[in-house]
């Protein structure tokens, strides 16, 4: 049986080929689309409104990343380091912050700062301070800096957090022996090392703002996002839109480029299982109560708060004649999000099995490529989309199938798109999951005389399946959060409880965002609990996965 | 020559220096062959070759007459009937030993399988343990429990990987002997890896030696 005759007819290699094209084709359609010649449009926004865009993009991202590194980093850093009082309860909650989308804290702590807010309210009730007769105005560049640093700090937080757990202790311990403060030996030893796995945070906080449409839109903030948001909506304007989306593009490959470098340097740095990990002391009574103060206030201004002011607007708004509406736009984006969920996982786990089963450079480098999606801002995907669809339905219709399907009806393009963006969450978790087990019972199947198809299903599958899990849920997590490419790519009168809170909020009908947002938050809270018990328990099953290896 | 090996070439990845370079030997139909080298000396990479998981650079592998391995010849490892015992066993984590077992018998009918199976487990001594998992299983019965589960579908050549690496000096020494009783009861052409000179002894009745 000759090698390259069974690479096209195997259903592995299929599915990572469909996963490369199905990646690809929006950006090839996107730079066809921008290479239009420039219409009046986009010369206006060359000559005027470009340079805004680069800057306040560059300071929100910029200044958003920094303070959540500064929110992250030092949580990591003392859960890692201190049995501080409550701290069981508070590592555990702190992950709760990625189930409340930015847009939504956005708009809870707009209203809170508003005139009729609680802050001004408290003010004028307690101290008969009205600001707003000095002109007090919410300043939307911090605001909404604060805003992405309470709602994507734990992105730092997780990844510097699973870094040092991999730590070994004596690596702490020597520092100290040697005469190192806790500071000296933090500043001097440990950020040092931490620096790849801040990166990778901080990349993932940057990625996050950059795609971001509803905080920057609400705030008035003039991002390459929004701005291609108001080309398409506001003007019609696809040649334009796909102008700075490639512009957008290109920064974001850069910071890409950049963490890929960052990384790169972590190789050098994995300690063996063999020694003793970093495990947290007691501190002093002073530092540990310093500690779970700073928590606490984390928890406060990004979970309590908004979830709390959510709760007393759904005491004041709720109303049983909302539900068929709000049970509509569920159902909606629960049944797109589980179409496409499936799409990605099923993609996802094809194209990883066959970078195992077919190890080549070019393979392996595909599969990279593939994982580009995550990384790129859903408005600039979204056009992507919509060049790559309306050029399928138009080859359509020059072939006489006018109903191929109607572009503004179809739910295809935003499930096509949710697989895109989110099939690298998919990827990494399968990835992991694999590597975890590694070959040799796949090896083991094969010698036993089961095909490469027969080993995945009866004896890899069953393995990594809370990878697998894992991977469904954080998938499923994200299209639920998302609103930018479901904002552009929705089907006409289609709304989902993410964009009913944005038209909500765009209303100022504040009260009514409560139920649709608690709703996303439960669901994604719950789901990402169930995520990370399954890691747990994939972790506790570990000893008696090694004792089977050896 | 049952197991012909002839001016195999093979190195892992874009690597300048090859884990084997023109290697050539032969086995008979029923011979015990142990190969000794020092470690990093490619014999795993030998047996990861033979079975299937790799293919040559140069050089070819002739299994009972068909060739399995060569310039623009390769053969599946699920094709070739080839058995291997892992030096970490690889018994499926969330199969019982039964079950381990049956997996290469899936060709076998229903009553023939249970059969061959049982054969299997009281060759193993572990008639009275089917349906326990590996994790409940010590170093030995892992070993045994693996060795049988290869030897259960035929194979016409048995690869065994350092099989007793991960056992202390005594219960290697009695591994030793029942694994020779059982590869000679079956009549399996084997190859055997080790780097420890007494364990080959004990088993083979010919030795290669390996080197850089
Ligand atoms: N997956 C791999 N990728 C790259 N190089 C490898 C890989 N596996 C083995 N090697 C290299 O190939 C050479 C031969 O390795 P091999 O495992 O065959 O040695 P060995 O004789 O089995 O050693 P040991 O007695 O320690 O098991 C070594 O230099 C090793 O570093
Ligand atoms: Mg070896």
């Amino acid at each position: 049986m000759k090698r390259s005759f069974s690479c096209i007819r195997n259903p592995w290699i299929f599915t990572h080929r469909l996963s490369v094209v199905s990646v690809s084709l929006p950006f090839i359609f996107l730079a066809i689309q921008a290479a239009a010649p420039a219409n009046e449009n986009w010369l206006h926004i060359r000559g005027w409104l470009l340079q805004t865009y680069v800057l306040d993009t560059l300071l929100l991202t910029l200044s958003g990343v920094f303070i959540a590194s500064m929110i992250g980093v030092p949580l990591a850093w003392i859960t890692c380091l201190f049995a501080f009082p409550g701290k069981y309860f508070i590592e555990w909650a702190l992950v709760l912050p990625l189930a409340i989308p930015p847009y939504i804290s956005a708009y809870i702590y707009y209203h809170l700062m508003g005139y009729t807010g609680g802050f001004q309210a408290g003010l004028r009730t307690f101290l008969g301070l009205d600001v707003n007769r000095f002109g007090f105005d919410i300043p939307p560049m911090p605001f909404a800096v604060f805003i992405f640093a309470v709602t994507l700090f734990p992105y730092v937080y997780l990844i510097v957090k699973a870094f040092l757990k991999h730590q070994s202790a004596s690596l702490y311990e020597n520092t100290r022996l040697l005469g190192r403060g806790a500071w000296s030996s933090f500043f001097g030893v440990f950020l040092p090392l931490m620096a790849p796995s801040i990166a990778g945070g901080a990349t993932l906080v940057a990625f996050e703002i950059l795609s971001d449409f509803g905080v920057t839109s609400h705030f008035g903030i003039h991002t390459f996002s929004t701005a291609i948001f108001s080309a398409w909506f506001g003007m019609s304007d696809a040649d334009s839109a796909a102008k700075m989306s490639v512009m957008l593009l290109g920064a974001v490959f850069t910071l890409a480029a950049f963490n890929k470098l960052a990384q790169r340097t972590l190789k050098y740095r994995i300690v063996s299982s063999k020694e003793r990990a970093l495990l947290p002391r007691i501190p002093s009574r002073r530092v540990g109560l310093a500690c779970t103060f700073f928590c606490v206030l984390v928890l406060l201004f990004s979970v309590i708060i908004p979830v709390g002011q959510l709760f007393s607007w759904l005491t004041l708004s709720w109303n049983q004649e909302l539900l068929p509406r709000l049970w509509q736009n569920a159902r909606n984006i629960v049944s797109s999000a589980l179409a496409a969920t499936s799409c990605t996982m099923i993609l996802a786990v094809g194209t990883v099995n066959a970078t195992r089963l077919f190890p080549s450079k070019p393979n392996l480098a595909l599969a990279q490529f593939a994982t580009i999606g995550y990384s790129v801002p859903g408005a600039v995907l979204a056009m992507g989309v919509i060049s790559l669809f309306s050029f399928i339905s138009r080859a359509g219709a020059s072939f006489g199938i006018h109903d191929l399907f109607d572009i503004s009806r179809t739910t295809a393009m935003l499930i096509f798109a949710y697989a895109v963006r989110f099939f690298a969450i998919g990827y990494h978790a399968v990835e992991s999951g694999f590597s975890k087990v590694g070959n040799i019972y796949g090896e083991a199947a094969r010698t036993l005389g089961a095909g490469p198809s027969e080993t995945f299903f009866r004896v890899e599958m069953p393995l990594i399946r809370n990878a697998i899990i894992s991977g469904f849920v954080l998938v499923f997590v994200d299209i639920m959060k998302e609103l930018p490419l479901t904002m552009i790519l929705r089907p006409f009168n289609f709304n989902t409880l993410g964009t009913s809170v944005y038209d909500f909020a765009k209303n100022e009908i504040m009260e009514e965002i409560a139920l649709p947002a608690i709703l996303i938050i439960a669901v994604c809270a719950a789901f990402i609990a169930i995520a990370s018990l399954l890691d747990k328990s994939y972790s506790a099953a570990r000893p008696e996965v090694r004792r089977g290896e050896r | 020559m049952f197991l012909e090996v002839r001016e195999l070439s093979f190195g892992y990845g874009n690597m300048l220096i090859p884990s084997l370079r023109g290697l050539s030997f032969g086995i008979e139909k029923g011979e015990i062959v142990g190969i000794v080298g020092p470690s990093g000396s490619g014999k795993s990479t030998l047996l990861r070759l033979i079975a299937g998981f790799e293919r040559p650079l140069e050089g070819s592998i002739v299994l009972d007459g068909i060739t399995v391995a060569a310039k623009d010849v390769y053969v599946p490892p699920e094709s070739r009937n080839v058995g291997m015992v892992f030096q970490d066993y690889g018994l499926f984590p969330h199969m019982t030993v039964r079950k381990n077992i049956e997996f290469g018998l899936r060709r076998l009918k229903g009553e023939e399988r249970a059969m061959r199976a049982n054969e299997m487990l009281a060759m193993a001594q572990m008639e009275n343990f089917p349906s326990r998992y590996p994790y409940e299983l010590s170093g030995g019965q892992q070993q045994r429990v693996s060795l049988m589960r290869a030897l259960a579908p035929r194979p016409r050549l048995l690869l065994l990987d350092e099989p007793f690496s991960n056992l202390d000096a005594d219960l290697r020494e009695i591994m030793c002997k029942d694994v020779k009783t059982i590869l000679e009861k079956e009549k399996i052409t084997c190859l055997f890896v080790s780097h420890d000179q007494r364990d080959v002894n004990a088993v083979c009745s010919r030795i290669i030696t390996q080197t850089y």
